[in-house]
């Protein structure tokens, strides 16, 4: 059932210019998510919000998470930061640079945290504490993971803000998080993700609290670090232009599946999945004159999910045999597949 | 679609037909403390002015902190105002909330002026039925109760749900679902114009679009007009017949919505539309623009002149002189900016 997205693939008819560093030679992946379950214990019964999902990250490269409100995004990224509560129940691996962060116990995966993985908030307003200032929440959390001076630390903190484009970085030290914008917030928070040039960063909706022209510039940021740091995203968003923007792969995610995987271009020009293809038809884009086109209901109840497929009940090319059997992933090229009965390996329109 | 949306323009132009709402060089100060004994204002609306047409959506459009909610409130008499006048078919608004009593004239005119609010889940008391939510406004104004039970179905039914649902509570129905309640509650006193502000931006994309078409064919249905405000551009484009760009209080650009997404004339409209992410399909229309650089300048201490100089790309010495005023660059299209003059869409050659 497990489905791993290749990375070796097929030349793209038209390469991004920001997607250049994707791996073609197919080299160790960075991060190996195998048949990852998140279940929390509810009043009706266990609630699955991630169902066997896996995937691959290969060293710089960014997957973007696509997916809407009770999708499974989130869990699925706190899940692989192990910040689950002890009340869930979670199975599957999450491999990261050889070492399988779900077996580890809480301290070691704790010095991963922050070390080799690490994670940028949505909500910059509360990812900060109101009363300490910038330079002690960024001194701590550097003094957390090197021993160092204060001295030393305080260098360190500048040049983070120098590298998230802070302007007037040492002004910008002393202040608190009440005198800074959103934007500036989330450049803090995203410097204090990368106190420890982390190999894997993880990104909750960094930039929905903002303003498109700020937003912009944070994922211009984004593009930055990614290019200059050799870092790897995984960057989740209910936006599907965002993610087209910033991400190499996009995963679609629709109660707690992925339902389905495959470069930028492979799934903006050819979606297989009919809740693919509705969320691009939903989507208003820019100087749309034609009706958008709705996906009808709305999300399913993940604590009593159908046994079939879960996006039956919306889909308007439903069949019979979609009700009882989950359906299983089809590849149409190497990097792409959808879990969809409709979609046939060889169809590739 | 289309159809309707040239319906739309039709009734639009129709010669002699006055203006539904009239909003002219309304002001909005906020008094803050900045410290034990010192005062000071947030100018958060300055010499704010428009006409939306009976029948058409008017959007304003505009980043967190512009000052769109602000007009909205001050539009429906939420807030007074400090200077200026707001006309409703003619009828002073401000003069009507401002003499006591003519408080019947006021409740008049706030029956024919509504609101769909952003959030769906805090705008519904979450103890009261729907049915007893969507009627309540027909209560305050005496409707009789059988005719109040009547058209709550109807009303149900008109947004999409059953009417059956009227039992239900809030938390029984599932994000765009409340949103269509809220809607229906906006609707029940048959407003001439409703009021959106940010009614689809806290729904999910796939759920945004079932709303969005239920708006349209309300519209449609019922003749209302719309005064949408929002944050999401591409969504007022869609939606708005014009658009009125807002940047720190003040209006920067008002024109048609296929205008102002073809040929923005203001350096903030062009960088406002560049900054919207693509999905990269080749039909997308772009907006060649550099980013904004530096921060939003504090609404207590606006800019003198331009309120955008600080960020503009093309500042000259004259915008901290003087306030541009709103010029008609080309027909129906008008724009607040030095760099043009009346009937030239040229920029100044600096």
């Amino acid at each position: 059932m497990a489905v791993t997205a290749v990375p070796e693939r097929t030349a793209r008819q038209q390469p991004r210019p920001s997607v250049g560093s994707v791996a073609s030679s197919a080299p160790a992946p960075l991060l190996q998510v195998e048949g990852l379950k998140t279940q929390f214990p509810t009043r009706g019964g266990w609630l699955t919000a991630v169902n066997e999902v896996s995937f691959e990250l290969a060293p710089g490269t960014v997957l973007g998470v696509l997916g809407e409100s009770g999708s499974g995004k989130s869990a699925m990224l706190r899940t692989i930061l192990g910040l689950q509560p002890k009340s869930a129940r979670i199975s599957g691996e999450v491999i990261l640079e050889g070492r399988d962060l779900i077996a580890m116990s809480a301290r070691e995966r704790a010095a991963m945290r922050g070390s080799s993985v690490s994670m940028v908030f949505q909500d910059p307003m509360t990812a900060l504490d109101p009363v300490f200032s910038v330079e002690q929440q960024l001194v701590e959390t550097i003094r957390r993971h090197h021993p160092m001076s204060g001295e030393e630390a305080r260098g360190r903190a500048l040049e983070l803000l120098h590298l998230v484009q802070i302007p007037s970085p040492e002004r910008r030290l002393k202040a608190y998080p009440y005198e800074l914008s959103g934007g500036m917030r989330q450049r803090i928070v995203i410097a204090m993700a990368l106190v420890s040039n982390p190999t894997l960063l993880l990104a909750d909706e960094p930039t929905t609290a903002l303003d498109v022209t700020v937003q912009a510039r944070v994922l211009d940021l984004f593009h930055e670090l990614k290019g200059r740091e050799g870092m790897s995203i995984i960057f989740v968003t209910h936006d599907l232009s965002v993610a087209a923007e910033i991400a190499d792969e996009i995963a679609v995610m629709y109660a707690g599946r992925i339902v389905e995987q495959g470069s930028v271009e492979e799934l903006v020009r050819s979606p297989q999945h009919p809740y693919t293809r509705g969320l691009l038809e939903a989507n208003v884009r820019p100087g749309q004159a034609d009706r958008p086109e709705a996906i009808r209901g709305a999300p399913p109840n993940l604590a009593n999910l159908p046994p079939g497929c879960s996006f039956a009940p919306r889909c308007d090319l439903v069949e019979d045999a979609c009700w009882s059997a989950l359906p299983e992933p089809v590849h149409v090229s190497a990097s792409h597949f959808a879990r969809c009965r409709l979609v046939t390996a060889s169809e590739s329109n | 679609m289309t159809t309707t949306a040239l319906e739309r323009h039709a009734t639009a132009d129709e010669p002699g037909r006055p203006p539904l709402l009239e909003v002219k060089g309304v002001s909005k100060r906020f008094p803050v403390r900045l410290g034990l004994m010192k005062k000071g204002y947030v100018s958060a609306v300055e010499d704010l002015s428009f006409t939306v047409k009976p029948g058409t959506t008017f959007g304003i459009v505009g980043e967190s902190g512009c000052g769109k909610s602000t007009a909205a409130r001050l539009i429906l008499g939420l807030f007074d105002v400090d200077a200026g006048d707001v006309l409703f078919e003619g009828r002073n608004v401000v003069s009507a909330r401002r003499m006591p009593n003519i408080k019947e004239d006021s409740r008049a005119l706030r029956k024919h002026m509504q609101m769909v609010f952003q959030d769906p889940h805090s705008a519904l008391n979450p103890r009261a039925s729907i049915g007893e939510i969507v009627s309540f406004p027909m209560k305050v104004h005496g409707y009789p109760k059988d005719e109040r039970r009547e058209r709550t179905q109807w009303l149900l039914e008109q947004v999409g749900l059953h009417a059956n649902h009227a039992s239900y509570y809030p938390h029984q129905l599932s994000g765009g679902q409340r949103q269509r309640v809220n809607i229906a509650r906006a609707l029940a006193l048959s407003p001439k114009l409703v009021v959106c502000d940010e009614a689809v931006s806290a729904l999910d994309k796939s759920v945004q679009a079932q709303v969005l078409n239920l708006l349209q064919d309300l519209q449609a249905e019922l003749g209302l007009t719309y005064l949408f405000i929002s944050h999401d551009l591409n969504v007022v484009q869609y939606v708005s017949d014009e658009v009125l760009v807002m940047y720190l209080g003040q209006a920067v650009e008002v024109t048609s919505a296929e205008r102002l997404y073809a040929e923005p004339l203001h350096p903030y409209s062009q960088a406002l539309l560049a900054s919207i992410p693509k999905i990269g399909l080749d039909d997308e229309p772009s907006v060649e623009a550099p980013r904004l650089e530096g921060e939003l300048p504090s609404p207590l201490d606006p800019p003198s002149g331009c309120r955008f100089r600080t960020r503009c790309p093309v500042a000259m010495d004259v915008c901290a002189e003087e306030r541009p005023p709103m010029v008609e660059a080309a027909p129906e299209h008008h724009v607040a900016c030095h760099l043009y003059s009346e009937g030239s869409v040229e920029p100044l050659a600096i």
